[in-house]
C-alpha cells in the first residue's frame, strides 16, 4: 500500500509541475489532450483498471474465509470444537472435543479444561448471551499484539470460525467490537500446546 | 504523511505566481476577484433558496466544530491528559465522545453541506426552481433538530456508539448512559433519516419533473481539428449554455442516471445528456432513498426491543440494514461534491478536454455499486449468507472501476493546464488526492481475505478520515470558497483561507495516515485505554487533532466575519459587471424567483 500511495503522489506532483509549465503552449495543451483521446487512452485505462480488479480478486479468492475454512478442513484428520461464550465484558472457553465430523458440535460438553495442540483445526463456534462482541486472537511478537482471526459474535446465532495455530504458545483473546463502557477490559487468553 | 507534500508545493506555486502578478492589467480588481472565487454558473437560484443554502453551511460549521470539540476530548481521554471524577466515567465520557463525534460529522457537517450545497448545485446546473422550497426547509429543519438532539444525548453520556450497533443502546450494564438518552439518540437518527428522505424525493422530483438543462455530452472538432466540448464558446461554462429541453419521461431516468453515456453515438444523441453535476446528485438521491429503507428497518427493531423487550430482533438483519443506509450516507457526500469537481475544476483551468463522455460514464457504476457494497461492514459476520459477502467483495473492488476512470478524467482536466491557483481549487483538487489514497486502504480493507485482519483496527479508522475528512470535506469546503461567493457577493479572506488550508491538511493528513499505519501495526480502534507501547503515538494524533481545529476555528471566524461585513468597492464593481453579463445573455439565464 505504502507504494501505491508514494507512486500515487509522485503522479499528482507531475500533474501538479505539468500546470506550472508557461513554456507550454495552448496548442501544445490541446495537442496531448487530442491525442490521448485519439489514441482511447480512457477506453484502455477503464480496461485496464478492470483487469487489474479481476486479477487481484483472483488472487485473493483462496483468503476468503468459507473458501479458507473447506481448505482447512480438507487438509485436517481431526477437528477440535471450541465452545466460546461472550457477555458483558468476560470471555468463556469450553473444550467439546475432537471429531472427525465437522458437524458434531457437542462430542464432550462436560469437559470444560482446554487443551488445544498446535496444528490442529480448531473450530471456534461463539454465542453472545447480551450484545454484539468481537472475538479477536491476537497473537504477541515484539512487544505487540497483532490479531491473527476474528470474528463477530452476533448475539442469537452460532458465529462459527476455523483456524490452525501453527505455534504452541498463549494467544491472548480480546473483543474487538465496541460492547459498553469496560470493553477495553475484555480480555482472556487461550494457551496452545505443543503437538 | 505523503499526501501534505503535494499540498505545500501547490502553496508554494501559488505564493509564486501572486508574486510574478498574473493579474488581468486592464481590470486588475475584477481579475483578483474571479482569482479568489470559484466560478458560478449564471442561473440565478431563488432569494429563498440562496439563504437556505447559507443556513446550511452555517449548520454544518457550527456542528463541525462541536463534532471536532469531541474528537479532541477523545484523543485527550487516550493521551491521559485527563480525569473526570473517575476512571469509569472519564472512559463513559470517551465513549459518549466517540459516539456523538462520529454522528454529528457524518450528520450534522458532512450530510448537512451536501444536503445544502446539492440544493443549490441543482437548481443552478438543471436550470430551474427545486420542486418544493417547503421540503427543502423541512429537511433543513429536522437535520438540525437531529443534531441538536445528539449534542443532548452526549451531554447525558450515551454511549452506544456511532453506528448503533444494536442491542449495545438498550443494555448499558454497571450505571452506564440512561435509557432515557437512547431514546432521544434514536429520535435524533428518526429525524435524520426522515430530513434525507425530504431531500432524496425532493431532488428526484425537481430532476424528473418539467424541463431541465441539457449537459454536454458530444466533443465537437473545432476549426483546427481538436476536439472541443460545443459548450465552451464564450469560456461561460462547460455545461451552462445548452438551451434547455424537453426529456420525454421515458428517457430521463436514463440520462439523469448517466446511463445514456454508454450508448452508441447516435442514440447518445437522441438520449441527450443531462449535466455531469445533476447526474451525480440524482444517483446520490437514489442510492441514498434505498438506504432509509435499512436505518428505518434497524430504527423499527430498536423501538419495538425498546417497548417489549420480550421482542427478539434478527440483531444480524439490523446490522446489515444499519450498513445498507451506512455506506450510500458516505458515498453520498463524496460523490456529489465529486459530480461538483467535473464543472469547477474545468472553471478553474479554463480548459476544454474530449473527455465528456467519460466524465459520465462512472455514474451508472457508482450507483450500483453504492447500493452493493454495504456488507463489506460485516465480513466478520460469519452467520451471513456466502453470497452477500461474495457480492460485498466484488461490489467493494468494482467500487475502483468508475473511481478510477473520475480519477483520469479529472487529471486529464488539470494536466498541462493553466489552472488559477486559490483556495478554493486548492482544497477541491487536494480532496480528490485525499480520495485516491483513501481508495487505496478502501481496496486494501474492503477484501473480505484481509480483512480479517484489519477489521476495527485504526486501518478502518484512517480509511475514513481519508475519504471523509481528506477527500469530501476537502471538496465540500472547496465548494464553499467558491459557492459563498456567489450566495453573497462578499470574498472570505484569502490569507485566512490559506491558514485553513494548511491547517487543515497538515492536520488532516497526519491523522489520517497515523491512524492507518498504526493499524496495520494492529491497534485496536475504539479502545479508551491504549496500550502502553502505543502511548507515544498519543501526542501526535492529539496534536494533528488540533491543528485540524485550529483550521476549522480559523474558517468559522473567516466566515462568520466575512457575513457580518459590508461589501468592498470591489465586490461591487464584481456584483455589477455579473448582472451586465446577465442582461447580455439573459436567453441563456433563467430564474427560480417565481417558484418559491
Amino acid at each position: 500500500m505504502t507504494s501505491a500511495l508514494v507512486i500515487a503522489t509522485a503522479f499528482f506532483i507531475y500533474v501538479v509541475l505539468s500546470t506550472k509549465s508557461n513554456h507550454v503552449s495552448l496548442k501544445g495543451f490541446d495537442k496531448v489532450k487530442y491525442e490521448l483521446n485519439k489514441y482511447h487512452a480512457e477506453r484502455y485505462w477503464g480496461i485496464f483498471v478492470a483487469a487489474l480488479l479481476i486479477w487481484f480478486w483472483i488472487l485473493g479468492y483462496p483468503w476468503m474465509p468459507p473458501v479458507a475454512f473447506e481448505s482447512a478442513l480438507l487438509q485436517s484428520q481431526n477437528i477440535h470444537t471450541v465452545g466460546v461464550t461472550a457477555g458483558q465484558w468476560y470471555w468463556m472457553l469450553d473444550d467439546r472435543g475432537s471429531s472427525q465430523n465437522a458437524n458434531d458440535t457437542n462430542v464432550n460438553t462436560n469437559n470444560n479444561q482446554l487443551y488445544v495442540k498446535a496444528g490442529e483445526t480448531v473450530k471456534f463456534i461463539a454465542r453472545s448471551i447480551d450484545v454484539n462482541h468481537g472475538f479477536g486472537v491476537l497473537s504477541s511478537s515484539n512487544q505487540m499484539d497483532v490479531p491473527l482471526f476474528q470474528m463477530q459474535v452476533v448475539p442469537g446465532f452460532d458465529n462459527i470460525f476455523y483456524y490452525t495455530f501453527k505455534k504452541p504458545g498463549i494467544y491472548t483473546i480480546k473483543c474487538l467490537e465496541y460492547c459498553g463502557w469496560n470493553h477495553p477490559y475484555m480480555v482472556s487468553s487461550i494457551t496452545i500446546h505443543a503437538a | 504523511m505523503v499526501g501534505i507534500i503535494p499540498t505545500w508545493f501547490l502553496a508554494l506555486q501559488y505564493t509564486q505566481r501572486e508574486s510574478e502578478g498574473h493579474m488581468n492589467k486592464d481590470h486588475p480588481l475584477l481579475d483578483e476577484y474571479n482569482l479568489e472565487n470559484g466560478p458560478a454558473p449564471l442561473y440565478r437560484i431563488s432569494k429563498d433558496l440562496s439563504d437556505l443554502t447559507l443556513m446550511f453551511i452555517i449548520s454544518s460549521v457550527v456542528f463541525f466544530l462541536a463534532a471536532g470539540t469531541l474528537a479532541i476530548i477523545m484523543r485527550t481521554v487516550q493521551s491521559k491528559l485527563i480525569l473526570l471524577g473517575n476512571q469509569q466515567q472519564t472512559i463513559g465520557m470517551f465513549y459518549a465522545a466517540l459516539t456523538a463525534h462520529g454522528q454529528l460529522m457524518f450528520f450534522g457537517f458532512a450530510s448537512m453541506l451536501t444536503v445544502g450545497l446539492s440544493y443549490y448545485l441543482l437548481s443552478k446546473f438543471a436550470k430551474k426552481p427545486l420542486y418544493s422550497m417547503k421540503m427543502s426547509i423541512i429537511s433543513y429543519s429536522l437535520m438540525n433538530a437531529a443534531s441538536v438532539l445528539l449534542i443532548v444525548s452526549a451531554i447525558m453520556f450515551f454511549g452506544g456508539g456511532w453506528y448503533n450497533l444494536m442491542p449495545l443502546a438498550f443494555h448499558p450494564q454497571n450505571g452506564g448512559w440512561n435509557i432515557f438518552s437512547t431514546v432521544l439518540f434514536l429520535m435524533a437518527d428518526t429525524s435524520i433519516g426522515i430530513g434525507l428522505v425530504f431531500f432524496c424525493v425532493n431532488v428526484i422530483a425537481t430532476v424528473l419533473k418539467g424541463n431541465i438543462a441539457a449537459g454536454v455530452q458530444v466533443s465537437e472538432p473545432d476549426e483546427g481539428g481538436l476536439f472541443r466540448a460545443s459548450s465552451d464558446i464564450n469560456d461561460s461554462g462547460r455545461i451552462d449554455l445548452i438551451p434547455m429541453i424537453n426529456l420525454p419521461a421515458s428517457t430521463r431516468w436514463v440520462s439523469a442516471l448517466g446511463i445514456s453515456s454508454w450508448f452508441p453515438r447516435k442514440y447518445r444523441k437522441a438520449v441527450p445528456a443531462v449535466s455531469i453535476v445533476v447526474v451525480g446528485i440524482f444517483v446520490n438521491a437514489v442510492a441514498l432513498l434505498s438506504g432509509t429503507v435499512g436505518l428505518f428497518t434497524q430504527l423499527g427493531m430498536g423501538f419495538g426491543y425498546l417497548l417489549n423487550p420480550d421482542f427478539q430482533p434478527n440483531w444480524l438483519l439490523a446490522k446489515d440494514a444499519f450498513w445498507f443506509f451506512g455506506h450510500p450516507i458516505v458515498y453520498f457526500t463524496l460523490f456529489s461534491f465529486l459530480a461538483a469537481a467535473y464543472y469547477y475544476i474545468p472553471k478553474f483551468t479554463k480548459k476544454t478536454v474530449p473527455y465528456d463522455k467519460w466524465a459520465y460514464r462512472s455514474w451508472p457504476f457508482y450507483f450500483i455499486f453504492a447500493v452493493l457494497v454495504f456488507s463489506h461492514h460485516s465480513y466478520m459476520d460469519m452467520p451471513n449468507p456466502v453470497f452477500v459477502q461474495t457480492v460485498a467483495t466484488i461490489a467493494s473492488q468494482a467500487v475502483i472501476f468508475p473511481s478510477g476512470l473520475t480519477v483520469m478524467t479529472i487529471m486529464m482536466y488539470l494536466l498541462r493546464s493553466k489552472i488559477r491557483w486559490n483556495i478554493s481549487s486548492f482544497f477541491i483538487v487536494t480532496g480528490i488526492a485525499g480520495w485516491v489514497y483513501g481508495g487505496f486502504t478502501g481496496a486494501q480493507t474492503g477484501w473480505w481475505g484481509t480483512d480479517v485482519y484489519l477489521h476495527n483496527t485504526l486501518n478502518v479508522v484512517g480509511h475514513i478520515h481519508l475519504v471523509i475528512l481528506m477527500g469530501s470535506v476537502l471538496l465540500g469546503i472547496g465548494l464553499v470558497y467558491g459557492v459563498i461567493a456567489d450566495l453573497t457577493k462578499k470574498r472570505l479572506s484569502k490569507t485566512l483561507g490559506m491558514v485553513h488550508l494548511l491547517t487543515t491538511i497538515t492536520g488532516g493528513f497526519g491523522l489520517a495516515f497515523m491512524f492507518t499505519y498504526l493499524g496495520l501495526f494492529g491497534v485496536i480502534r475504539r479502545e479508551a485505554i491504549i496500550p502502553d507501547q502505543f502511548m507515544w503515538a498519543m501526542p501526535w494524533l492529539l496534536f494533528f487533532a488540533l491543528t485540524v481545529g485550529f483550521g476549522q476555528i480559523t474558517f468559522a471566524y473567516n466566515l462568520f466575519k466575512t457575513l457580518g461585513r459590508k461589501t468592498t468597492i470591489e465586490e461591487q464593481l464584481f456584483v455589477t459587471n455579473q448582472e451586465e453579463r446577465a442582461s447580455s445573455e439573459k436567453d441563456l439565464i433563467h430564474t427560480g424567483e417565481s417558484s418559491t
